[in-house]
């Protein structure tokens, strides 16, 4: 049986096969028409030429009659002189009785096959002696010129019938093509085109014959298959909708043969085009991770052996680039033989890989958010005790602090007042620490550079690490200013080598680092921690004895310390993750055991310099001044405090234990108030609501807000705004100068 | 040989009535003939009387040459034909110098052979074949209506068939030979002219048949051809037709008009019947001794008969 694709290149076209029928038939008709014409004709002519021998014979026999009678033998020739001219008569010869032949025409070539052959008597009939034979005649004539003829009308026949054939079939071939050829040429192409999928090409009815009935059944089959074939589609693509939507690829395991047929999508898991893959159940089993492969056949023959209902497992497999991705692969059975032996299999694999780093992650993060919530916890804790127990300590400090610069210094109260005084600031700076872990610390963020913040630490960070340890400043950034409490850099620095000291037994280094970062999408999407935008780092690095992943866990925890006891609180690095959290940082801890330990550090970079401009001119301004200043405050120790400390600056005080007592003063007191320094957090109304009460009778007096709390909390209680001036408690001569001429210089 | 036989007899019959006469030959072509008329027809000196004959048809032509001419025109040996005539009138009419035909009586003559043949055959019963010239000139038909009317007037035998010919001495031989075959009966072939009487002698001697053979006219040897081949009868003294106008215009320049004596056209009876006896002597005298005749006993200057010319070679021979 031929193929269809060797039918298709050497079979004849339609109306070729038509026309070579029609052209045999016609050729033989003509053929036989022209050979019983031309027989018929060669019959009529013979008979014709052997008519005109009788004809001529009689003719002859009777017209020469007298002339022989007469003897008048040149008359005679004279007058049959036309019959030499004649090239039908091979012989003629009139022979008169007595004399001979008296008149003979003979050929010169031999006498011609199948003669016509004619005798006759000539007669004579005289009135006297009656009829009598006086000579004879005899013609012969040819047939060669009838077979010349015949010969001739053969070949102009043949010529013609030629000619007319050649004319006849070119116009039968182009008919043949137009009428049969034609629509079946266009039914073809229509059919072709169909069969490449353009479904909604129609063949045009042309005619109403068998091709015409026949382009009508095609259309109807057309509109039927593209029925079919677009709710074939519809299904197809409803299912590739959901392998793809399910980002499923799918495999059909022939069990016998063991040929897997998948789709492009399996093996796109993998990295691989369906031809780089062989078809085999084997090609599979080859990719299947060292570790999960025995398993995965475990589950595989645990369904093909009836033990499960369905083969549903996770696993890995290797990708092209040598990496493996994890794999959810689910199949069932569903064709068995008539034994009961399994025959095909089919299934999906899905790449779960993300699933499985995403439930990873998960996992960290659990961990993460529950060591969050531990510190969070300790945190609040701690801040809360300290809070109260730091105006405690502004109130010790504070006078301790009237009391040394009112007693001379020789005097034995003056050692005693001045180690009260030590006392309290380290207090203070416990107190402070812990705040600052809780990120209740009352911070006063600035713009500072932090390349000169660090070159101004570094002989103190010198001395504080020692003559072993070389420190080593590598200011790498360009962009350095960030927005920080000043005392938190410090806090930072300070506790950053402190630990690395402590990690390095004898000889070390400390490499202090700054320098500019970008994080982009990618890198925060990986490290969810971390926000986009640019920053400004600084890494603290040493060669000491590094850190194990379960120190790792905990370094950031309050309380925590590898150190014996007695020399560390555990409170160091739990202030420094506070105070990064509070200036929105992030920190990164890289260990190494026997290696080292590197903490980097980012902050964001801040644009406007202005901020910092300010500050540093305010800083080196006069902090002196002789305006008038309401001092409101609930605890009234603090309150004294203050009054007392603007006083020595030079300034006009006024004080007021309530806000309604303020309210009072400013509306009453004939005097200009050119600054009120209120609390925050006070029972009758917030210092906020205060400030905008003063700021309605006194437009013209300045605000400035002091807390004990964190900046953060009192903006979660609406209290401040970016624009107000702030100083944290305990209060300080020396910064409530600052900050007082800070607010009055504010415009 | 006719010719200048009968311009010979012309010339003795000239010198008899002493009429100078001058011979143009033309040897028998027309073309020459008609120049040599308009040669003689554009003298400043002209004949009295021109003789032409009628050769292929030419006389009317040279009649018309002639037309404005002083001299006296005699056609002899061919009459004009019926058509000529038609055309160009007859003697004396619209040609007024044309003045009269002179012309042998052919029928006559053969009468006269088919006399002497039908006694040469005896008792038997004549069986008679014919040989006569082309169908379409008048002498032939004359010649074979001389036959037929002897044969009619005798009441004896028959003429069995009567061919034409053409004049010429094979045909006739070969007419004879079919003729001879097709009627074994015959005993007497005649010929209309000498050749196909020779034709017809070669024919019966090759046949070795019995037939008396005789012709309408003769040669200078006919004479031993007579005695010697075994033609039985010829006609001979055709050529004396010159020697007889002669005798007329003599006749009719001395007043004499041979219209008056026979008409303007003179059909003459003078043929000589040549058989095996008389033959020597008419060969000794017409050929031998020709310059011995003498042609003025017949003019009518020397005769008062007031009948027709009787010209006969009797005699002329007289007793020789």
């Amino acid at each position: 049986m031929p193929s269809q694709e060797s039918l298709t290149k050497n079979g004849l076209s339609l109306h070729t096969k038509l026309f070579l029928t029609i052209a045999i038939f016609i050729t033989l008709i003509v053929l036989l028409v022209s050979f019983i014409v031309l027989e018929h004709e060669r019959d009529t002519r013979f008979m014709e030429l052997e008519e005109r021998a009788d004809r001529m014979i009689n003719l002859v026999s009777e017209s020469v009659a007298y002339s022989i009678w007469n003897v008048d033998i040149i008359g005679l020739n004279e007058q049959l002189e036309w019959l030499a001219s004649d090239p039908e008569i091979a012989q003629f010869t009139i022979t008169a009785i007595g004399y001979g032949k008296v008149f003979e025409i003979t050929t010169p070539l031999e006498l011609p096959v199948d003669p016509i052959i004619r005798f006759r008597d000539i007669n004579f009939t005289d009135n006297e002696t009656g009829s009598q034979k006086i000579g004879e005649v005899r013609i012969v004539l040819t047939r060669s010129l009838v077979e010349k003829d015949i010969i001739k009308a053969r070949k102009f026949i043949s010529i013609f019938v030629i000619v007319f054939l050649l004319i006849l079939y070119s116009i039968t071939f182009l008919f043949l093509r137009h009428m049969v050829s034609g629509p079946v040429n266009r039914l073809q192409v229509m059919v072709d085109k169909i069969a490449f999928g353009e479904l909604q090409i129609r063949c045009p009815i042309e005619s109403s014959d068998e091709l015409g009935r026949l382009a009508i059944r095609f259309n109807t089959m057309a509109d039927r298959l593209e029925e079919s074939t677009l709710d074939l589609h519809d299904k197809e693509n409803r299912l590739q909708f959901v392998l793809e939507g399910s980002q499923l690829g799918y495999w059909d395991w022939d069990i016998p043969s063991g040929v897997v047929i998948r789709d492009a999508r399996w093996a796109n898991m993998l990295g691989y085009t369906l031809e780089e893959l062989n078809l085999t159940v084997d090609d599979w089993s080859d990719l299947l991770h060292p570790d999960d492969k025995e398993m995965a056949w475990k589950s595989i023959n645990d369904h093909l052996e009836g033990r499960t209902k369905a083969h549903d497992i996770e696993y890995r497999m290797k990708t092209k680039d040598g990496k493996f991705r994890w794999i959810l692969d689910q199949a069932k059975l569903v064709s068995w033989d008539e034994h009961g032996r399994p025959l095909r299999m089919c299934g999906t694999q899905k790449d779960i890989t993300e699933r499985k780093l995403a439930e990873k992650e998960r996992e960290k993060l659990q961990n993460r958010l529950i060591q969050s919530q531990k510190m969070e916890s300790v945190g609040q804790l701690a801040g809360g005790v300290a809070h109260d127990f730091n105006n405690m300590l502004s109130v010790i400090l504070g006078y301790t602090e009237l009391a040394i610069d009112q007693t001379d210094q020789t005097a034995p109260l003056y050692q005693n007042l001045q180690e009260i005084y030590n006392a309290g600031k380290r207090s203070a700076d416990i107190t402070r620490q812990l705040l600052a872990f809780a990120r209740k610390q009352t911070v006063v963020p600035k713009i500072l550079d932090l390349n000169t913040s660090v070159e101004g630490m570094l002989k103190m960070l010198e001395r504080l690490i020692g003559e072993d340890i070389s420190l080593v400043w590598i200011p790498k950034s360009e962009r350095n200013l960030i927005k920080i409490d000043p005392s938190q850099l410090d806090q930072l620095l300070v506790n950053f080598c402190v630990n690395a000291r402590d990690a390095i037994s004898g000889g070390g280094k400390i490499i202090i680092e700054t320098g500019n970062v970008a994080f982009g999408e990618k890198y925060c999407h990986e490290h969810p921690e971390f926000l986009q935008g640019d920053y400004v780092y600084l890494t603290v690095s040493d060669d000491g004895s590094g850190m194990d992943e379960e120190v790792l866990q905990k370094i950031f925890e309050p309380f925590f310390t590898t150190k014996e006891l007695g020399r560390g609180t555990g409170l160091g690095m739990a202030t420094v993750y506070g105070i990064i959290k509070q200036n929105d940082g992030f920190i990164n801890v890289y260990s190494e055991l026997g290696l080292g330990t590197s903490f980097n550090v980012y902050f964001p970079i801040q644009l406007n310099d202005s901020d910092y401009t300010e500050q540093k001119k305010i800083l080196e301004t006069n902090t002196c001044g002789t305006e008038t200043i309401l001092i409101v405050e609930d605890d009234i120790m603090v309150l004294k405090l203050a009054k007392v400390m603007l006083e020595r600056l030079g300034y006009h005080v006024l004080i007021a234990n309530t806000p309604t007592e303020a309210l009072e003063l400013v509306e009453t007191n004939s005097t200009n108030i050119h600054l009120t320094l209120t609390d925050v957090v006070m029972s009758e109304m917030t210092g906020r609501e205060l400030a905008n009460r003063i700021e309605t009778l006194c437009p013209e007096s300045k605000i400035l807000f002091m807390s004990g709390y964190t900046a953060d909390v009192i903006a979660h209680r609406g209290l401040l705004d970016d624009s107000v001036c702030f100083i944290h408690k305990p209060l300080t001569i020396k910064e409530l100068s600052i900050k007082v001429r800070e607010a009055l210089e504010q415009s | 040989m006719f010719w200048p036989l009968t311009a010979e007899l012309m010339g003795v019959a000239a010198k008899n009535f002493g009429i100078h006469l001058e011979v143009l030959y033309a040897e028998r072509d027309h073309l020459l003939m008609l120049k040599q008329a308009e040669d003689v027809a554009n003298r400043t000196n002209q004949p009295d009387y021109v003789i032409m004959v009628n050769e292929k048809q030419t006389a009317p032509k040279m009649l018309r040459m002639f037309e404005d001419s002083p001299a006296k025109i005699l056609l002899i040996h061919n009459d004009m034909t019926v058509d000529q005539r038609q055309e160009i009138g007859n003697e004396r009419e619209q040609i007024e110098n044309w003045i009269g035909t002179v012309t042998t009586d052919e029928e006559c003559g053969t009468y006269k052979m088919m006399e002497a043949l039908y006694q040469q055959i005896g008792y038997r019963v004549p069986q008679v074949l014919g040989i006569t010239g082309e169908r379409g000139t008048p002498v032939s038909l004359e010649r074979a209506q001389g036959v037929t009317d002897y044969i009619a007037q005798s009441g004896r035998g028959k003429q069995l068939q009567l061919v034409f010919s053409n004049w010429g001495s094979a045909d006739a031989e070969v007419k004879t030979r079919v003729l001879l075959a097709r009627y074994p009966q015959a005993n007497i072939i005649w010929a209309a002219n000498y050749s196909m009487a020779l034709g017809a002698l070669r024919a019966v001697k090759a046949l070795k048949s019995p037939v008396l053979v005789g012709s309408t006219a003769t040669a200078p040897y006919s004479a031993s051809v007579l005695t010697d081949e075994g033609l039985s009868i010829s006609l001979g003294s055709h050529f004396f037709i010159g020697a007889w106008a002669m005798v007329l215009l003599n006749d009719y320049h001395n007043g004499l008009d041979f219209a008056e004596n026979g008409g303007v056209r003179q059909k003459l009876d003078y043929l000589y019947v040549i058989n095996s006896e008389n033959a020597p002597r008419y060969y000794q005298a017409v050929y031998e001794q020709a310059h011995l005749l003498d042609f003025s006993i017949f003019s009518k200057t020397s005769q008062t008969s007031s009948t027709g010319y009787e010209f006969s070679l009797e005699p002329l021979m007289g007793n020789r």
